[in-house]
């Protein structure tokens, strides 16, 4: 088990409830699920093993028990007993030691998974925290300062250290990369000026930002849309352009269905990125026509795919 | 097959999501015609298929591309659309007690005078309707009914409560609707319900579902303490 010294925003996630959206009830899980599938695999986890995820500096947390480890996404300068602890690979801690998130480095979210998963009792098919809405979590909340919180099981692992290092070693997202975008509705009713300036200016995100939306500072040139537009279905990803044409991505807290102009929604590839993007950063947005973005995401999964299938074996052989 | 079925567009939202658009109304017989293709398309292939989520006028299919592709999902809903009768949804019929009564019903003298109507007119007008469930949104278990009577339509409140309770039924320009959990909220209330339209722990997490129809049945201040302890 581990023991919150300092809590930081942190919270347990997984993959979300994933097919509720026609219940109203928000998809939530983690920011950066590709990170929490790696953080998974490298372990030789279920997917959707419940786990940490992290949010900026200052959490701290005491580790009780022995156990495999393993930390992926944002680089939040983590130390285990003052030694920084490696990303991306697995690590065996013993208990009694302090694992503290000392600054930011790269992105903002990282992920601390355990061999097994950590304890949580599925709420809707998920463990995941939904704050808003009071569902699974820590009791339906972020972490707080002492909260103890266990693991779904005991180490029987008869090795204690690898001699390997994998591709995925470091954190899968390119700051300097641009958002790839599928256009949506709205797309095409927006001037050429403005889906040029749309993909040319250097968008800063507002301190205004949560689990539910990035907001971005600016506002795009030009008109906004007047008319009032229905509520429909919304995806991880949807860009809204609400009548201050400051535009919204919405992201793994939104509501199931949202009624501002929507202009596109980012691929798959791009949703590390834009998880890992903290108020201050900037963003460039690039379209990307569908059959691409599918194409990119294909490849993406058929290599992670392979690579938890070596990951599973190996794990199976250590501890054969 | 008549214009209101017709599919105008489909288009992604996303690399795993599409949208189908419909005539840009608000009208029940479009969105029943909306959930029963949500059914067709249920019943035909799921395999792929992560969620259906249906609005007034748009249906969203959410699918693994790595499954089913954007090309082949569109022939089988195209197909799905013109072989959809109203016949296979089930179209429950869902009695909903709800007290009128001042202690649940903070708003409901000034809904009255606003709408230059007595309380028990604003009641018989509310209650004595039926409404269509569009569709499920902005919060677990919430649902977009349809049609208020046009003499009940008021603004919302210029400040919002900070704290509506669950169960509070309430009317929002020419929308009424039910809060399924304690939150804050600009309704105006005019009544509550003890029943509890959502339960994350039950198998059937939301009372209401895409597609029912509701009506609101009038219950003494006595019944909604009765019926309502587990609040």
């Amino acid at each position: 088990m581990i023991i919150f010294e300092s809590a930081g925003m942190s919270c347990l996630q997984d993959l979300g409830r994933v097919g509720l959206q026609h219940l109203g009830v928000s998809e939530s899980g983690a920011m950066d699920k590709y990170a929490t599938r790696v953080a998974n695999a490298l372990l030789a986890n279920s997917t959707n093993a419940a786990l940490l995820e992290i949010t900026l500096s200052g959490t701290k947390i005491r580790i009780q028990k022995d156990q495999w480890f393993a930390l992926t996404g944002a680089d939040l300068g983590a130390e285990l007993n003052g030694e920084v602890l490696p990303l991306c690979q697995p690590v065996f801690i013993t208990g009694n030691s302090i694992l503290h998130f000392k600054r930011c480095i790269k992105g903002c979210r990282a992920y601390l998974a355990v061999q097994g998963g950590f304890a949580g009792t599925a709420v809707l098919g998920s463990v995941a925290t939904d704050n808003r809405s009071e569902l699974g979590g820590f009791a339906g909340r972020w972490f707080q300062k002492n909260d103890v919180l266990e693991f779904q099981q005991d180490s029987h692992s008869k090795i204690h250290n690898i001699n390997w290092h994998t591709r995925f070693a470091h954190p899968d997202f390119q700051l300097n990369e641009p958002l790839y975008f599928i256009s949506g509705t709205h797309w095409s009713r927006l001037s050429e000026k403005q889906q040029a300036h749309f993909q040319q200016q250097a968008w800063r995100i507002s301190s205004q930002s949560d689990r539910m939306g990035i907001r971005l500072e600016y506002a795009l040139n030009g008109e906004h849309f007047t008319d009032s537009e229905l509520s429909s279905a919304v995806a991880f990803g949807s860009i809204q352009l609400p009548p201050d044409n400051c535009p919204i991505i919405l992201t793994a807290d939104r509501q199931s269905t949202g009624g501002y102009p929507l202009i596109g929604t980012v691929a798959s590839v791009s949703h590390s990125r834009l998880a890992q993007s903290k108020p201050g950063d900037t963003l460039n947005f690039m379209a990307l026509d569908l059959e691409l973005a599918q194409k990119l995401l294909a490849q993406r999964e058929i290599e992670f795919k392979r690579w938890q299938q070596h990951l599973q074996s190996w794990w199976q052989n250590a501890n054969a | 097959m008549s214009t209101l079925h017709n599919i105008l567009a489909f288009e992604p939202l996303g690399d795993c999501a599409l949208v189908i658009h419909f005539a840009k109304i608000i009208h029940p017989k479009l969105n029943q015609h909306i959930h029963a293709l949500a059914k067709q398309i249920r019943l035909s292939q799921p395999h792929g298929i992560t969620d259906i989520v249906p609005s007034y006028q748009t249906l969203a299919v959410f699918y693994q591309p790595e499954q089913l592709n954007f090309q082949s999902l569109i022939t089988l809903i195209e197909r799905c659309n013109t072989h959809t009768n109203l016949s296979i949804i089930e179209s429950r019929q869902i009695e909903i007690p709800v007290c009128y009564e001042h202690e649940c019903a903070p708003d409901i003298a000034l809904l009255a005078e606003h709408c230059q109507l007595s309380v028990e007119q604003v009641i018989e007008r509310h209650s004595q309707v039926d409404y269509a469930v569009y569709f499920l949104g902005f919060k677990p278990g919430f649902a977009y009914l349809g049609d208020l009577d046009a003499k009940l339509h008021m603004p919302r409140k210029a400040t919002p409560r900070l704290n509506v309770p669950a169960g509070s039924v309430g009317i929002g320009g020419a929308q009424t609707g039910i809060y399924p959990q304690t939150t804050p909220g600009g309704w105006q209330v005019i009544g509550c319900t003890p029943l509890r339209l959502f339960d994350p722990n039950k198998t059937s997490a939301c009372l209401l579902q895409p597609g029912d129809t509701v009506r609101f049945k009038p219950i003494s201040l006595q019944e909604f303490k009765r019926l309502g302890d587990w609040q």
